[in-house]
């Protein structure tokens, strides 16, 4: 039972980084329809971002958090203006093509600029793990369960409560009825990449204290957040969160009661189990397909 | 009644839209009146989509739009419907998870608050069944509800000039009947009208005039009376 309880604790902190991934694959996919395969970098960028400026800026945790966001939110509008933007009405596949391309020139950058090796960014408060049952559970989880659930409340509210936000949504739901009502649609564009490379890089930087994190932590992440946003169908912020959270417990479970050597391999498996036998994910509306 | 050439509050000329190698558009000239109730018909595919996108600026084209005297050839698509144009598209495309009260707030996204909820309050006293589904999504609208829904949300943008295109398509005569007495009514409070139809005869029959277009051009123009006595436009579109 205390071997359930940890495993648990353990599956909901990581499937919480996973989710807050997977929204950010939602929401430019919802706006664009570009899966953004650069998701992942800007988890790495928020980490590295924020341990570059308390080592070398000298800055405090509490000023580097803010200015990391910044900084992810800039390479996310930069992605969409330079790489994406230009490549408009070129195809699907095309577009995933350029965003590997840009996460690898991400990569590249940050591996030049600040390093190779494993950095590690001081837990928010401290290290002194909590007994809870028989298990514990680090302080840090419960800084990203909780960014977590203000994530998904202040989503909530952006969406359905400011002008922004619907429009947005509309977007979204149809992009020609957006464009005829007035609504700026590349000024939509550049917000969702904003919006979710500050989730990636709020990810990043919540879980660098525990994870370690380097210039690649951002290709599995990135995986496992894409893994999240098909398992919710895609289209949905809302269903990321749940995928992400069953695909952590998943992980979790599999590791602590079969061998930690499969934990990676379940996101793989659970990839291919959506796409062979409910692409629509498990909350997504089966898919209709603009002509 | 003003002598002379009416003010005109629409004026396309040379107007050349392509799909690929295809040319939907082959060179339209036409003008629209300030206040006045404009019908294009013609058969599927003859490009009067095509047309109505393009003054709108969501379909590329080459040639010149002028409005409201300003050339507006290369305005973006947003700034077209701050200037006042505004588009009831083909199928309605409303919104359909949002609710029908956030279609209408979005059709202001130009406008301010205030003219929002005035305008919100005014759609709702023009379609009442709107007020009484306002909090559910659109898409569980019926087809008519929703083209009612469309056309208000266009109105939220207090629009110069009123782009409807096919407003009465797969809707039962009843309703085909109530949406042609609302574009009846919008004309006479003074709003200007271009109205796109493969129903030639109830939009000709309501229309001061009418162009007919044929495969990417403009073949017919005269008043609407005229067009719907005409011959050729009787065997080609009315089926008479």
């Amino acid at each position: 039972m205390d071997e359930f309880l940890q495993f648990l604790f353990s599956g909901l902190t990581r499937g919480s980084i996973y989710a807050l991934v997977g929204i950010g694959f939602a929401i430019i996919y919802n706006a664009s329809h570009v899966i953004n395969f650069a998701q992942g970098e800007f988890v790495m960028i928020g980490g590295m971002a924020a341990v570059f400026i308390t080592a070398n800026a000298g800055l405090p945790l509490i000023a580097a958090i803010p200015l990391a966001l910044a900084i992810a939110g800039v390479a996310g509008v930069a992605l969409e203006r330079f790489a994406v933007a230009p490549a408009r009405g070129a195809s699907v596949v095309t577009l995933i093509i350029i965003t590997i391309g840009a996460s690898i020139f991400l990569r590249g950058v940050v591996e030049v600029a600040i390093g190779k090796r494993d950095y590690a960014l001081p837990a928010f408060s401290g290290d002194t793990p909590i007994r809870i049952g028989g298990a514990t559970l680090h302080p840090q989880s419960l800084w990203i369960l909780g960014t977590l659930a203000v994530v998904v409340l202040a989503l909530k509210w952006f969406f359905e409560r400011t002008r922004p936000g619907k429009a947005m949504l509309a977007t979204s739901h149809n992009r020609l009825a957006a464009q005829l009502a007035g609504i700026e649609t590349r000024h939509v564009m550049l917000t969702a990449f904003a919006l979710s490379a500050m989730l990636g890089a709020l990810a990043g930087l919540l879980t660098a204290p525990i994870t370690l994190t380097r210039f690649d932590i951002g290709i599995m992440l990135g995986l496992k957040g894409f893994c999240a946003a098909i398992l919710g169908g895609l289209g949905s912020p809302y269903g990321a969160v749940a995928g992400g959270l069953a695909l952590g417990l998943a992980e979790a479970m599999t590791g602590g009661y079969i061998s930690s050597a499969y934990q990676d391999a379940v996101a793989f498996a659970i990839i291919l189990a959506v796409l062979f036998v409910r692409p629509q994910g498990l909350f997504g509306r089966a898919g209709t397909e603009r002509v | 009644m003003k002598a002379g050439p009416p003010d005109m509050l629409l004026e396309v000329s040379g107007l050349v839209s392509r799909y690929g190698r295809i040319e939907a558009l082959k060179g339209i000239d036409l003008a629209v009146a300030e206040g006045e109730l404009l019908a294009l018909v013609g058969g599927n595919g003859a490009g009067k989509t095509t047309l109505l996108r393009a003054i709108s600026g969501v379909q590329p084209a080459e040639g010149r739009v002028r409005f409201a005297g300003e050339d507006i050839s290369a305005m973006p698509a947003a700034r077209r419907v701050r200037a006042g144009i505004a588009q009831v598209p083909e199928g309605r495309q409303v919104w359909g998870p949002m609710p029908v009260e956030d279609n209408l707030a979005l059709g202001g996204y130009t406008r301010s608050a205030a003219e929002v909820a005035e305008g919100i309050e005014r759609a709702y006293a023009m379609f009442p069944i709107l007020k009484e589904k306002r909090r559910q999504p659109a898409g569980t609208l019926s087809g008519g509800q929703q083209q009612m829904l469309a056309i208000a949300r266009a109105l939220m943008s207090k629009p110069r000039l009123l782009l409807l295109d096919e407003p009465s398509m797969g809707l039962a005569p009843l309703l085909v009947q109530e949406i042609f007495a609302t574009v009846k009514r919008l004309k006479a409070a003074g709003t200007t009208i271009f109205l796109v139809e493969q129903n030639a005869s109830a939009a000709l029959a309501i229309a001061d005039r009418g162009y007919v277009m044929e495969t990417g051009r403009i073949t017919m123009q005269d008043s609407g009376p005229a067009l719907l006595a005409d011959e050729r436009v009787k065997a080609a579109y009315l089926g008479i």
